[in-house]
Formats: C-alpha cells, sequence, structure tokens
C-alpha cells in the first residue's frame, strides 16, 4: 500500500520523531510506514488522518 | 490453482487438527526407560500433567501477548508475531531434519531445541525489521 505521509509531513516541516511524538508511536513506525515496509493497523491509520485532518484514502493509497 | 487449493484449507480445522497432532506427540513420546523421575510416572497422569500446564500456559501467554500489544507500537508487535511464526515452523523444520540424522549425529535436546526457537525467532524478526513486513 502506498501513502502520502512524506509529503504531508514534510510540508508541515516535521520530522519523523515530531509526527511520532504526536501519534505516541516509535519513529521507527513512521519511517517503515513512509518506506513502506509496513501499513498501520486501522486505529494507527484513523489517528494519522485526525492529525492531517484529512480521510485514510486521500493520506493511503491501494497498490 | 494455488489460490483455490489455499481457500479450501480451513484454519480452524487446521489448528484443531494440529491440537490432536500436539497431543499425540506427548501421548506416544511417553518415556518408558531410564532413570528419571518422570518416566516412573504412568501414562495418563502425566499426560494430564503435561496437558494442563500446555493449557494454561498458553492461556497465560495469550495474557500477556494482549497485554505486550496495548504497550507496545503495533509496528513491533507485528515484528515479533512474524517473528514466532518463523521461529515455530523453523524449529519444526530443525527437529524433523535433525531427526533424519538420526544415527548420526546425537538427537537434539529440549533445551537446544528452545535454544533454536529463541534464536530463530530473533532472525525472523530482524529479517523483517530490515525486509519490511509487506515484504
Amino acid at each position: 500500500m502506498k501513502n502520502r505521509l512524506k509529503v504531508l509531513r514534510a510540508e508541515r516541516n516535521w520530522s519523523q520523531a515530531d509526527l511520532a511524538d504526536q501519534l505516541r508511536v516509535s519513529r521507527q513506525s513512521v519511517n517503515a510506514i513512509e518506506t513502506g515496509k509496513y501499513d498501520p493497523s486501522l486505529p494507527l491509520a484513523f489517528k494519522i488522518a485526525d492529525l492531517f485532518d484529512m480521510t485514510i484514502e486521500q493520506i493511503f493509497l491501494p497498490g | 490453482m494455488w489460490r483455490k487449493l489455499c481457500r479450501l484449507i480451513k484454519p480452524d480445522w487446521l489448528f484443531a487438527l494440529l491440537l490432536l497432532f500436539g497431543i499425540g506427540i506427548l501421548a506416544f513420546n511417553h518415556p518408558s526407560t531410564g532413570d528419571s523421575l518422570v518416566s516412573t510416572v504412568p501414562l495418563f497422569p502425566r499426560l494430564l500433567l503435561l496437558i494442563g500446564m500446555v493449557f494454561f500456559l498458553a492461556l497465560f501467554a495469550t495474557s500477556g501477548a494482549a497485554l505486550d500489544r496495548r504497550r507496545i507500537d503495533d509496528y513491533y508487535f507485528q515484528l515479533m508475531a512474524n517473528g514466532a511464526i518463523i521461529a515455530v515452523v523453523t524449529t519444526l523444520f530443525t527437529n524433523v531434519i535433525w531427526g533424519l540424522f538420526d544415527g548420526v549425529f546425537p538427537a537434539l535436546s529440549g533445551d537446544e531445541l528452545a535454544g533454536v526457537l529463541i534464536g530463530s525467532w530473533s532472525l525472523g524478526y530482524f529479517f523483517y525489521r530490515f525486509r519490511g513486513l509487506n515484504a
């Protein structure tokens, strides 16, 4: 699954650590999501969508 | 074809079969010789004790895993869970393949199998850590 997390984070000038702090996960989790090594769980996907004030479909793309 | 075959395999039935297989292994591996105290205990009390212990430890481990899941990142939990699958499969295959060389090499002890299990769990964790959970 592809995602726009890196772009959205860069638009806000957040580091991976900043985003991880806000999501209450490790920086490695954020890095794994951004590099496509890990698809987040549904609760975490909702948390990410809430944080960016977007829908899950706007952040995570199939394929 | 492969997908069709995979859909035919029902996980509930498969794991029920594995449970029976596990109990069978416990029942048929009753030591009949040796000087340990355990080998002098009759089959059924020993079997009941083993099954009871496995049941309660599995229940305890399930509660522990649920606690882990709440406390640690979902990412790390998935890494550990996927690593555990690698560990179980590796340990089973190591035991079977080593058994083919029965007589050539001394049989693996329980402690050695525990070492294989822990080592392969760690390897599985790092394989997924570097390759990614989607690889």
